[in-house]
């Protein structure tokens, strides 16, 4: 089964959110990538070192699992340009992406567009953020303007 | 069993030639004996030297340390020193013979029924461990010990539970059934697997290795850290008293100290509620929601998840008529197997079913905050909690600024010199928190400092090589009887805390009734309630009295041998000790030289049943006028020094008379 | 000498808890208290440990 993967860059330009977050981990940070992806509508393919992570989601984002597997599905329709109400093409982008079993809920296309969504978001956060952030606090408030702004111009907004 | 120390004796060795007897005329030992030995006359050596014989640790003295106690400036061939026990009565006495013309120490141990002399050190079975050396350092110490039982760093109450009740045994035993297993392992290798296990066990004995290093390594940090700290903290101390003419300042700087505190735990309480907030991207945006709750309500319409499911179809297939009732033909199922391609099966209806439920279940309490205003509130929280913050912090900084540069170049120099501890403390914690770290995140080919990850690493290989030789069985036996050791450690050392704890507070009770202190828990050093310190009598009277009941925990007695036990103390320190020490022990020896006498020797005679006074010097010129008014009867030289057992001599023995 | 009765209690209390007979409570302590009286010499190790291990029931056979 494909696993999450990140990019060893964006590892390294979160060290410091990691390291100062109250128990932060490395799915925190896959976290704020993928979020930060599928809101801007960046996709990018992981190409070079990139770091292998579980395959499912851990204890504090599985009640939300959903979400991120709806905005995946959400934000390729959009990028297709499929429309919500094309029931075939919806259907078909659905089963493409998400898996009827398994640890995770997506199929092997849909884990490595959502890496593709982290590793674009990183680029995202990378060009607007500079330098990178030296504190869990001072990123959280910065992140959260940034997601809040992309949002307005990004696959969600109609 | 009782030890109790007869006396010793020594020759041709750097503290003087000496002869002691702690027996009285009945051969029993004397409750107290002081021994005042002016500096220089050797406690410190004669010290070692007695450690070393009981523990039978000179025998593996190198030619260096061997040579080391002989006596300057002589030429002598050999010299001995030889210590005489009482074990229940009976006698034991262990000699150590210096050959210093070839380096060598030779240990022999006298004791009736044995044969007499014999050549090596062998102690009765029963007393071995009392004579390891760290449990030696409980009884034959220096006056720091009781301190050091205080030190969190140092372990030192946790190292004394250990030695007495041997709870160190159950790793030898531990270790033992690794050996074994490897042995096993290694002998049940076949031709074919034999190169794959050789690499497996270089493999896992790379990894205990690194294991054993990082182990010590973060001992290390944690000791050098604790170290940086103490002097970081001293020169705070230092600044502050060079300062302290500034009384508002320092106060104003102690309240913005707390404040910068109060605002570091909100803002971290603050990051941490609002990071959980993030976590469900509705909170992000509504128009993640907004955008979501859209995509939600248009497979409503479009009747997604079906009803019916792929399922249907390819069991439909299978049948020999359709649901029509017409009879299935190739066509037909041909057809229905187009048709179950065109749907969704049912484990993805399914999964479909759960993202609508849970994009349904998440709508905010009627009348409530939507979850992007609970985190627009949050933002502010934080925003609001870290202005403070900064605020503290800064007045913080200028206030220490303010007091720093009044106190001068040396106060400025101190502060740089914290500013290098403060340093070393964080690039140590660092390490210690790479130890710690749990190992999950690390770069491939990233050196590994996390113990977490190599103890893993060490499973995995042993799991390996257990497959690989089929000692499967054998592991699993031995990774229980391991289960068993570490679980009793815990149990017995819970145990034994509790029972200590409650018996030292009893003893307490009494010792220190008109000076009332208990001890809170013995957590690795000792802790006392309600207080991080007590007076310095007080400290040393817990740390006497856990000591003395420790080591009669299985109803034994042991003396206690202490160099200079109150030599830094004040006089009322000095007496408080004094007073405590007679009742704690069956047999009290301690070093003293003549500015220690007053307050404390009173003190201990006063609650001794008898007691000895020795004084011993060394002959140089410097202590010739001291030849002349010694006791008739009552002391006895040779060539390097003078041994005096007379009370009125020992009162008033003063090296610095008519200098 | 007797080991300290906490640690022989704790060592029953252990053995017990894992569901293992109590005469694997008593191989192991007499090895503990073998070591410790230096009566446990490296060639004779290995009489404790296969006593020892003759009691330890399979972990998934035990009570």
């Amino acid at each position: 089964m494909a696993s999450f993967r990140i990019r060893e860059d964006a590892l390294t330009w979160l060290a410091d959110v990691q390291k100062t977050l109250p128990h932060g981990s490395i799915f925190d940070m896959y976290y704020f990538c993928a979020i930060a992806g599928l809101t801007a509508g960046r996709a990018e393919e992981l190409k070079g070192p990139s770091r292998e992570m579980v395959d499912y989601f851990v204890a504090d984002y599985k009640p939300v699992a959903s979400f991120i597997l709806g905005m995946l599905v959400v934000a390729e329709l959009r990028l297709a340009r499929i429309g919500f109400d094309e029931e075939t093409a919806v259907r078909e982008m659905f089963r493409s992406l998400i898996a009827g079993s398994g640890e995770n809920g997506l199929t092997e296309e849909g884990m490595k567009r959502l890496n593709a969504y982290a590793n674009g978001g990183y680029e995202f956060l990378a060009e607007n953020y500079d330098p990178r952030p030296q504190s869990a606090e001072e990123f959280l408030r910065a992140y959260a303007t940034l997601i809040e702004e992309s949002a307005a111009h990004g696959p969600f907004a109609c | 069993m009782r030890i109790n120390i007869a006396g010793w004796s020594c020759e041709g060795l750097r503290c003087p030639d000496v002869d002691i007897d702690l027996r009285k005329a009945d051969g029993l030992p004397f409750h107290v004996a002081f021994l005042q030995m002016p500096n220089g006359t050797g406690k410190t050596t004669t010290l070692d030297l007695l450690k070393a014989a009981l523990s039978g640790e000179a025998a593996k003295w190198d030619e260096a340390m061997v040579r080391g106690v002989r006596r300057r400036g002589d030429e002598n061939e050999t010299g001995s020193f030889k210590v005489k026990l009482l074990v229940d009565g009976r006698p034991l006495t262990f000699e150590i013979d210096f050959d210093f013309e070839n380096g060598r120490a030779l240990c022999y141990t006298t004791r009736p029924g044995s044969g007499g002399v014999r050549s090596g050190w062998f102690p009765p079975p029963e007393m071995r461990r009392f004579l390891d050396i760290s449990f030696l350092n409980l009884f034959v110490f220096n006056g720091e010990l009781a301190n050091k039982l205080f030190v969190p760093e140092e372990g030192a109450a946790e190292g004394a539970i250990d030695a007495l009740c041997q709870l160190y045994l159950l790793e030898s035993v531990s270790d033992q059934l690794d050996t074994e297993w490897n042995k096993a392992a290694k002998s049940r290798a076949g031709p074919k697997t034999q190169a794959t296990l050789e690499s497996l066990q270089t493999k896992l004995g790379e990894l205990q290795a690194r294991k054993t290093k990082l182990t010590r390594s973060k001992e290390k940090a944690v000791a050098e850290q604790a170290a940086a700290q103490a002097k970081s903290d001293e020169l705070e101390e230092k600044i502050r008293e060079k300062t302290v003419g500034m009384n508002k300042d320092q106060g104003d700087l102690a309240d913005s100290r707390t404040r910068e505190a109060k605002a570091d735990g909100i803002v971290k309480e603050a990051t941490a509620s609002l990071h959980q907030a993030m976590r469900l991207p509705l909170a992000l945006s509504p128009i993640i929601g907004k955008a979501l709750d859209d995509w939600k309500d248009q497979l409503d319409d479009l009747k997604l998840p079906e009803v019916t499911s792929a399922q249907f179809f390819t069991d439909l297939q299978k049948k020999d008529e359709c649901i029509c009732g017409t009879t299935m033909t190739e066509g037909m199922r041909i057809q229905i197997g187009v048709m179950s391609k065109a749907v969704l099966s049912t484990a993805e209806n399914g999964q479909l079913n759960i993202i609508k439920g849970d994009i349904e279940k998440y709508r905010p309490e009627p009348g409530g905050l939507t979850f992007n205003e609970d985190l627009t509130q949050k933002l502010a929280d934080l925003s609001a909690a870290r202005r403070e913050q900064l605020e503290a912090q800064q007045d913080v900084r200028a206030l220490r600024r303010k007091i720093i540069e009044a106190g001068g170049d040396q106060v400025q120099e101190w502060e740089a010199q914290q500013k290098e501890s403060d340093e070393t403390c964080g690039r140590l914690q660092a390490l210690i928190d790479a130890i710690d770290d749990a190992g999950l995140n690390l770069r491939p080919g990233e050196e590994v400092y996390s113990l977490a990850k190599i103890q893993r690493d060490i499973d995995e290989a042993t799991a390996k090589i257990t497959e690989a030789t089929n000692t499967v069985e054998l592991r699993r036996k031995t990774t229980l009887i391991q289960s068993i050791l570490q679980r009793a450690e815990e149990l017995a050392r819970r145990t034994i805390k509790d029972e200590l704890l409650i018996a030292c507070n009893e003893r307490l009770k009494i010792i220190l009734a008109n000076d009332p202190i208990e001890l809170e828990a013995i957590d690795g050093h000792l802790k006392l309630a309600g207080q991080d310190r007590g007076s310095e009598a007080q400290m040393l009277s817990v740390g006497y009295t856990f000591l003395m009941t420790l080591l009669e925990r299985g109803d034994n007695r042991f003396p206690l041998l202490v160099d200079s036990p109150v030599g830094k103390m004040d006089g009322t320190v000095r007496r408080q000790v004094g007073r405590l020490i007679p009742d704690l022990c069956s047999q009290f020896v301690t070093f003293v030289i003549n500015t220690e006498r007053a307050d404390f020797v009173s003190s201990v005679e006063g609650r001794a049943t008898d007691a000895l006074y020795l004084t011993f010097f060394r002959k140089t010129d410097g202590t010739r006028r001291l030849m002349a008014n010694l006791p008739a009867g009552n002391y006895a030289e040779n060539d390097s020094g003078v041994l005096v057992s007379d009370e009125a001599y020992f009162d008033s023995f003063d090296m610095e008379d008519e200098e | 000498m007797a080991l300290d009765a906490a640690l022989e209690s704790a060592i029953k209390q252990a053995v017990e808890e894992q569901g293992q007979p109590q005469a694997v409570a008593q191989r192991l302590l007499a090895w503990i208290e073998a070591l410790g009286q230096g009566n446990a010499a490296p060639e004779s190790q290995d009489g404790f440990y296969s006593r020892l291990f003759a009691e330890v029931v399979n972990p998934g056979d035990a009570t």
